[in-house]
């Protein structure tokens, strides 16, 4: 490979690869910086947190996260199983400042853990029980305990 | 004196570093942090900037006001979408959200770790022995100035990402428009700029972790020191992988026999690990065990000592560079094999630490996979965009010396490239992941983000260098 040397050729030939650099970064700013981005946020405001983060191709489980919001007090524990990487590394964020405690180190019978109350409700008429989250990986499932 | 923008940039540097060092120390006493620290640590760090600078600038040309303009028009239309994306909604992205935006609203409500999230075992916490530098300062920002305003922080870093580029280049480069140039070069980096996972908008940490490595560099390039103590304690408290960079330097030095830098960097990152390691070891024991500070103290003393010892011997026997290095690389490896019994020492077998750390076997194992791993790194800096043509101009830029058998006209930051470069191929071998295309797809665009502004530092000094030259053999060089 024969490289020109002691000529302004080879700075020149530098300074048009960063020059290339900052073009290709520029033709981004419309499109990508600002497009994208403010379809992200858009998207993020309309929907809300839970929607945004599981509710999607890739993640599934907001309308439980909407659920238990709604049905649970703030200071409450929620309970979880099952796989913890994917939907469950989400939940933490979306139902603070509840807590997600794993079921198997809460006694059976409580209905404290923590000084908190362990959150109940039904998921159908006379369907009543402390919720159980479910991680399944790429979606969340609700069970009563 | 220092100009402003070189105070300002080496200020904030130190003044994070200060807020980082007192609050960890608080914490791991049992303290609440104080938030109000943070703003008084800055205004520190801008008187402690203002001491005289080392080394003279460089005789640089004036930069044409037409590139000035260009180039703050761009990066202020950048700004505004990063400033705007990280105002207007909590993280958008999967590690902003579920570990570090989280840490920060637990601490923004209680600005303390005795609190369930933090000491209950049983609460699912997400890398619960993480670095907490960028959740502190989050809360710090939310308490003070009001819920979410924290995240503003996130501009304010990207901003001094920029800073330091210039500041190094303006220090070292004859033509003016070069350090413009570089800085709007890397602020468009789609890395930094797309909302994406490591986006500067994103929450995760590592445009902070950019940031200490930029500061490191910096202060190699220039020989600052004070920003080189800063940015090495940064460095170690922000990420885990911070703990690998803030030692290049300190190898650095201690194989080009520089002594004052050496003895700082060695400082700092002592200091740094002194604060984060029995914090780490409170975080993953939940508060319960006993401190392991004093013993990390006298083992920080120790290893400090073998350096410094180890430096007088090589002195004495008038070891060249090459047998340093030689005798650095064979301490390494004597380092790694005592890892396990460390982890061990420090409770950290279910940590972070402890899961790339505890079997040595594993990196042996994995020895054949150094060509896909190099493959990767080419892939993901080279080919798939995400860095444009950045990584491509570093490449270009090496290899356009090596074959002409030239000298890079800043040796110290080509060899911490190059230790950058070999320590972020480092987790593909001692991680527990199995599956190598996926993390390479997870984690090589983050690590190699984390090596961004060097490159352009070094890019742009070299291409400075070879303008020069090329003016010196009479020919015409480009935009004069």
């Amino acid at each position: 490979m024969k490289l020109p040397t002691k000529t302004a050729r080879w700075p020149t030939f530098l300074c048009a690869i960063l020059l290339g650099h900052i073009l290709w970064g520029s033709i981004r700013i419309p499109g990508r910086v600002y497009g994208r981005r403010m379809d992200n946020i858009e998207r993020y405001l309309e929907s809300g947190a839970p929607a945004y983060h599981l509710g999607n191709n890739h993640r599934q489980g907001a309308r439980i996260i909407e659920k238990l919001l709604a049905e649970t007090s703030p200071d409450a524990v929620i309970l979880w199983r099952g796989e913890w990487k994917g939907c469950v590394e989400f939940v933490p964020l979306l139902i603070a400042p509840r807590l997600l405690v794993e079921d198997w180190r809460v006694p059976a019978d409580a209905r404290q853990f923590l000084d908190r109350p362990i959150a109940r409700g039904e998921l159908a008429p006379g369907l009543a029980g402390s919720f159980v989250l479910i991680g399944l990986g790429d979606s969340l499932d609700l069970e009563l305990r | 004196m220092r100009p402003l923008v070189n105070r300002l940039t080496t200020g904030s540097m130190i003044g994070i570093a200060a807020f980082g060092l007192l609050n960890y120390l608080l914490l791991l006493l049992g303290f609440e942090f104080w938030a109000a620290s943070l703003p008084l640590a800055l205004v520190l760090g801008f008187a402690l900037a203002s001491a005289p600078k080392l080394n003279p600038s460089a005789e640089h040309q004036a930069c044409p006001p037409w590139v000035k303009l260009i180039c703050l028009l761009l990066l202020g239309a950048v700004l505004i979408a990063l400033a705007y994306g990280s105002g207007i909604t909590p993280s958008r992205h999967w590690d902003g959200a579920v570990a570090w935006e989280l840490k920060a609203w637990y601490l923004t409500l209680e600005p303390s770790l005795e609190q369930d999230f933090f000491r209950a075992e049983e609460v699912f916490h997400h890398s619960r022995d993480y670095p907490l530098l960028q959740p502190l300062c989050l809360a710090a920002g939310n308490r003070l100035l009001g819920e979410g305003m924290g995240r503003f922080l996130f501009p304010c870093l990207y901003l001094l990402l920029l800073a330091f580029l210039g500041i190094a280049c303006r220090q070292r480069c004859q033509q003016g428009y070069l350090p413009w140039l570089g800085m709007l070069a890397l602020g468009l980096t789609p890395m930094l700029t797309n909302p994406v996972m490591g986006g500067a908008d994103s929450g995760f940490a590592d445009l902070f972790l950019a940031v200490g490595v930029m500061g490191l560099a910096t202060g190699v390039l220039l020989r600052d020191l004070p920003l080189l103590a800063a940015a090495t304690v940064v460095t170690v408290l922000v990420k885990p992988e911070g703990t690998a960079y803030a030692l290049l330097p300190l190898v650095l030095f201690w194989c080009r026999e520089d002594r004052s830098a050496m003895y700082v960097s060695l400082a700092a990152c002592c200091l740094g690990l002194a604060v984060w390691l029995p914090l780490q070891h409170d975080l993953q024991q939940l508060g319960r065990a006993e401190s392991i500070a004093i013993p990390i103290v006298f083992g920080l003393m120790a290893f400090a000592l073998v350096l410094v010892l180890g430096d007088l011997l090589m002195h004495r026997l008038a070891m060249s560079p090459r047998g340093r290095w030689l005798c650095l690389a064979s301490l390494g490896i004597t380092a790694l094999l005592c890892a396990p019994v460390l982890v061990g020492a420090l409770g950290n077998e279910s940590g972070t630490l402890g899961i790339y750390l505890s079997d040595l076997s594993r990196p042996l194992e994995r020895l054949p996979r150094i060509p896909l791993v190099l493959y990767g790194l080419i892939e993901r800096g080279l080919l798939h965009g995400r860095f444009a043509l950045a990584y491509t101009l570093l490449a270009v830029m090496s290899l356009g010396i090596l074959l002409r058998k030239r000298r890079f006209s800043s040796p110290e930051l080509a060899t911490l490239m190059l230790l950058g470069i070999m320590s972020i191929c480092m987790p593909f071998f001692f991680s527990p992941e199995a599956d190598l295309e996926h993390h390479l797809r997870a984690s090589m665009d983050r690590l190699l983000l984390h090596w961004l502004g060097p490159a352009f530092l070094l890019s742009i000094v070299c291409i400075d260098a070879e303008i020069r030259q090329a003016g010196q053999t009479g020919d015409r060089a480009p935009s004069k």
